[in-house]
């Protein structure tokens, strides 16, 4: 109903960050580096044979590192500041400003995190996606698994940003947040797959992970994009799983943001 | 029905009680002791449309913890606000529809965004019609001298010209109540005069309701017809400038100048002169016009002295105010007495 006020405040972020381009090369650099060192680790673990037996049966060298290259894809849009951005905000006293002006909080820290993710698709994912595949042997997946696979990174975006936002919440209650932005970083790394496919994993954690949602950003995708899960069951059950998350992590934004904000006007700040 | 009406209005902060040294640091750590801290006491007011009203009071007097209720980012401890007929931090949003507000330390900008950009932005924020955007970018852009940065990011302005854009911002979308805290303060003579024909001009032409905090007199002097004195968190006088002016500022002051060193006399004090201030060879008298025969007072000084030059004052606003806050302190604060 306030698309325009949207669209607006998500092309202001963009600007902005077109403004301060000069990070991209050092952020191309830093990634292609990550992924160099992230094959090169794989190669040694795979030895001569190019093959690994898994969770999901015997996994190629070759879709080792197509998984490399797609979790840093991913990993482009899913690393973002609305932690910092809220607890920051917080601290400061810069929210009594966002808390005057006509719109919900939660929109504007979206729209801002949309226009860096619109920037980032232009100046850090279209690179990053050409020179990966003039290095490496990416392994392109079909159409059904193609569309399947945008579609769940859509839904993982969406429950990212749910995720960031709901934890930076707590900088209402408690300022000093980075030491949870690290152990939810950690937790992230981990149980997402975003480094260590959970088709690697023991017994035990690959059914602890599934207690969380972060593998839905990470695993579940690329797993979709390399064929790994066909069956329109699975891939539904997987949907749903992220549905499930999105509305309960939505709810959770709710009910702590009443609960933040009747605190904030209550203590002034 | 006024536009804003408050009611016995108290906030109360909680603070951790701060202690110092080892032992009490660690008790603070197990259990935490809150002091109290009453911001604003059993203030009530109302105030209609198109009024300027200039709400003063020295560091820590309770000015924007008032002005953050009103705006609905602070709730009451007790007592009532009602803005519209809404009670503002219970329809933030629909409230802040209708209101505009600038607080001089902080800014509602985008902080990375050309003021022109960011103005655009607030366009979309409140839905203001293009032609009437349009309108008031001319006028606002005009009078408060916009062109000259409109192209900088936020982050780059001056404190002045940040200023000028916020104003700008507040009252693009033709709020009926625009709050300003602090909008002159750390400004100098020439932007403080700009702002100050902003706020009249906005006032006359839209019939803006406008509350202002400050603590420059001249503000109040400059642009409000009706002045609220806090202290302490309370309302120490409400009402309109001049009748502040002729119940407390009928003291005036006599300076002068004179050859031989002054000394203060009984008969001074007997014919009316309160106070007396000499410094090398000048001197200050104050006293009360109302009780006193000024000519008695200059021939008794002339036959004693030769006075080289001599001046008559009549108070600053300033100085009725600080009698205001001294007289206060001493006794049990009779505020109902000087409520106008
Ligand atoms: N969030 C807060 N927590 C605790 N005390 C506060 C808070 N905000 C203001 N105060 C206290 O309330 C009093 C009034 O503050 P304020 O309204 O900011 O004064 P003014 O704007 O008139 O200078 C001060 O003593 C201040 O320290
Ligand atoms: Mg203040």
């Amino acid at each position: 109903m306030r698309i325009a006020l949207y669209r607006e405040m998500t092309m202001n972020a963009f600007r902005t960050h077109l403004a301060f381009r000069a990070e991209v090369l050092l952020f191309l650099f830093g990634q292609l580096f990550k992924i160099f060192v992230q094959v090169y680790i794989w190669h040694a673990l795979f030895g001569d044979s190019g093959q690994l037996a898994s969770q999901a049966g015997s996994i190629s060298i070759q879709e080792m590192i197509t998984y490399v290259v797609i979790s840093s894809v991913i990993s482009v849009f899913a690393t973002n500041d609305v932690i910092f951005k809220v607890s920051s905000k917080v601290s400061s006293g810069e929210i009594a400003m966002d808390l005057i002006k006509p719109m919900s909080f939660r929109s504007v820290v979206f729209c801002q995190t949309f226009g860096t993710n619109m920037y980032r698709m232009l100046f850090e994912l279209v690179p990053l996606v050409i020179v990966s595949l003039l290095f490496f042997h990416v392994q392109l997946p079909s159409l059904a698994s193609g569309i399947a696979f945008l579609i769940l990174v859509f839904n993982g975006l969406i429950l990212n940003f749910l995720i960031t936002y709901t934890i930076g919440l707590i900088a209402f209650w408690y300022i000093l947040i980075w030491q949870i932005n690290t152990v939810l970083n950690g937790l992230i790394r981990l149980f997402s797959g975003a480094f260590i496919p959970i088709w690697f994993f023991s017994d035990s954690l690959v059914q602890f992970s599934y207690f969380l949602p972060f593998r839905l950003i990470y695993y579940e995708p690329i797993s979709v994009y390399l064929g790994k899960v066909t069956g329109w069951q699975e891939l539904l059950a997987i949907v749903l799983q992220q549905v499930a998350w999105i509305v309960g992590f939505l709810l959770l934004q709710r009910w702590m943001w009443s609960k933040a904000v009747r605190r904030l006007v209550a203590q002034g700040g | 029905m006024p536009l804003i009406e408050v009611q016995n209005l108290r906030k109360e902060f909680k603070r951790q009680k701060r202690r110092d040294g080892f032992w009490p640091l660690m008790k603070s750590l197990v259990y935490r002791e809150y002091e109290q801290k009453v911001a604003v006491e059993d203030i009530s007011f109302t105030i209609d449309q198109g009024e300027i009203v200039g709400y003063i009071g020295p560091n820590g007097a309770g000015k924007s913890t008032t002005i953050k209720m009103m705006v609905g980012i602070l709730v009451p401890t007790s007592g009532a606000v009602h803005v519209n007929g809404l009670v503002p931090f219970e329809n933030r949003i629909k409230n802040a529809r209708r209101i505009g507000a600038v607080f001089g330390q902080k800014s509602q900008l985008w902080w990375d965004t050309p003021v022109i950009e960011s103005l655009r932005l607030t366009k979309y924020m409140y839905d203001i019609p293009e032609d009437r955007y349009q309108q008031n970018m001319a006028l606002f852009g005009d009078i408060l001298g916009l062109d000259e940065f409109k192209n900088v990011a936020v982050r780059s302005l001056s404190l002045g010209q940040r200023m000028r854009a916020d104003l700008c911002a507040a009252l693009l979308h033709d709020p009926d109540i625009v709050y300003l805290d602090e909008p002159t303060i750390g400004l100098d003579v020439v932007v403080k005069e700009r702002i100050r024909e902003f706020i009249r001009e906005i006032n006359r032409e839209r019939g803006t309701t406008v509350i202002l905090t400050t603590h420059d007199m001249s503000d109040i002097e400059k642009l409000c017809s009706r002045v609220m004195v806090v202290d302490h968190g309370k309302l120490m006088y409400d009402g309109n400038l001049t009748t502040l002016k002729n119940d407390y500022g009928n003291m005036e002051t006599m300076e002068l100048d004179t050859e031989e060193v002054f000394v203060m006399d009984d008969a001074l004090l007997r014919m009316g002169i309160t106070s007396s201030q000499t410094e090398e060879a000048r001197t200050q008298l104050v006293y009360d016009k109302k009780n006193i025969n000024s000519s008695a007072v200059i021939k008794w000084i002339m036959d004693r002295y030769s006075v080289r030059d001599f001046k008559v004052k009549e108070t600053e606003i300033e100085e009725i105010i600080r009698n205001l806050y001294a007289g206060f302190s001493q006794e049990e604060r009779p505020r109902q007495e000087v409520m106008a």
